[in-house]
């Protein structure tokens, strides 16, 4: 993989569930609206792949890497919690620590409240955990945030800019859709990503 | 001049702020990152070219 390829990424571990769907379509606007290039475990749709062997192919190759704990909590079918999310985050950390040329990489982690994580995952004390509050907009100007104090681009729009480009966007994206002759929901991640990045080649502030 | 001591490290740079090599070493930032649309590396399950035809007619709508 080459090096410019490895510092444009930022993988997104996040739940897929259709709740968190407004703040993780927000991230991957703020992400790619910051002109880098959002990686997720459902852009890969190789089913002979074998699924961690895929995440932590994605996770070596993103310089930048955001981790969301919000819905780590009891399952209301087997009273046990999901822990997919912590896991990736654990791999990432160890990626960081053991890969001499991954010492670089920068994660952002949120939390859906200050300090809960220590409860589930205390070994995470003394890391800076940030909260969306469940908040699209407030997720967006954390992401626009750190992405611009770890990048060191002095290019990248404010939080509220981004936001309200991504307002402009939901807008178009039924017709976008209607055009396509699907529904919103069947936008596999790259068409999502990719339908982005075009849009905002002509409405983005560059 | 001082002479340096067979384990001191080497500065880069000038005067007071000059970095230890031994050091964390920063990757270099390219300046190009953070300016420029990029787009997905992974295919697409859409032909690109349908998307961007959706994309131009909304927008040509709105004109």
């Amino acid at each position: 993989m080459l090096r410019e390829e490895y510092d444009q990424n930022v993988f997104i571990n996040c739940p897929f569930d259709a709740e968190y769907a407004p703040i993780f379509e927000a991230i991957v606007f703020a992400v790619n609206d910051a002109g880098f290039r959002p990686k997720c475990a459902r852009e890969r749709l190789d089913s002979s792949e074998v699924r961690l062997h895929k995440i932590t192919e994605l996770i070596s190759s993103s310089r930048y890497s955001i981790h969301d704990l919000s819905r780590t909590a009891l399952d209301e079918a087997n009273a046990l919690p999901r822990f997919n999310m912590p896991l990736e985050l654990g791999l990432d950390l160890g990626c960081k620590s053991f890969h001499p040329e991954r010492r670089d990489k920068s994660l952002l982690i949120f939390d859906s409240e200050q300090y809960r994580f220590q409860k589930f995952v205390s070994d995470l004390g003394g890391q800076d955990i940030h909260q969306h509050g469940n908040s699209a907009k407030t997720a967006v100007t954390r992401v626009r945030n750190w992405l611009r104090t770890e990048s060191g681009m002095s290019g990248i729009s404010g939080g509220p800019a981004i936001f309200s480009r991504y307002e402009a966007f939901r807008a178009d994206l039924p017709q976008i859709c209607a055009e396509l002759k699907l529904d919103l929901g069947d936008l596999a991640f790259a068409d999502f990503s990719y339908t982005i990045a075009r849009w905002l080649q002509t409405h983005g502030p560059r | 001049m001082r002479l340096m001591a067979k384990n001191e490290p080497a500065r880069h740079g000038h005067g007071v702020g000059g970095r230890f090599l031994d050091q964390k070493q920063e990757s270099p930032r390219p300046k190009e990152i953070g300016r420029k649309i990029l787009f997905p590396t992974e295919a697409t399950t859409i032909d690109r070219k349908k998307i961007d035809r959706a994309i131009a007619r909304v927008i040509s709508k709105k004109k």
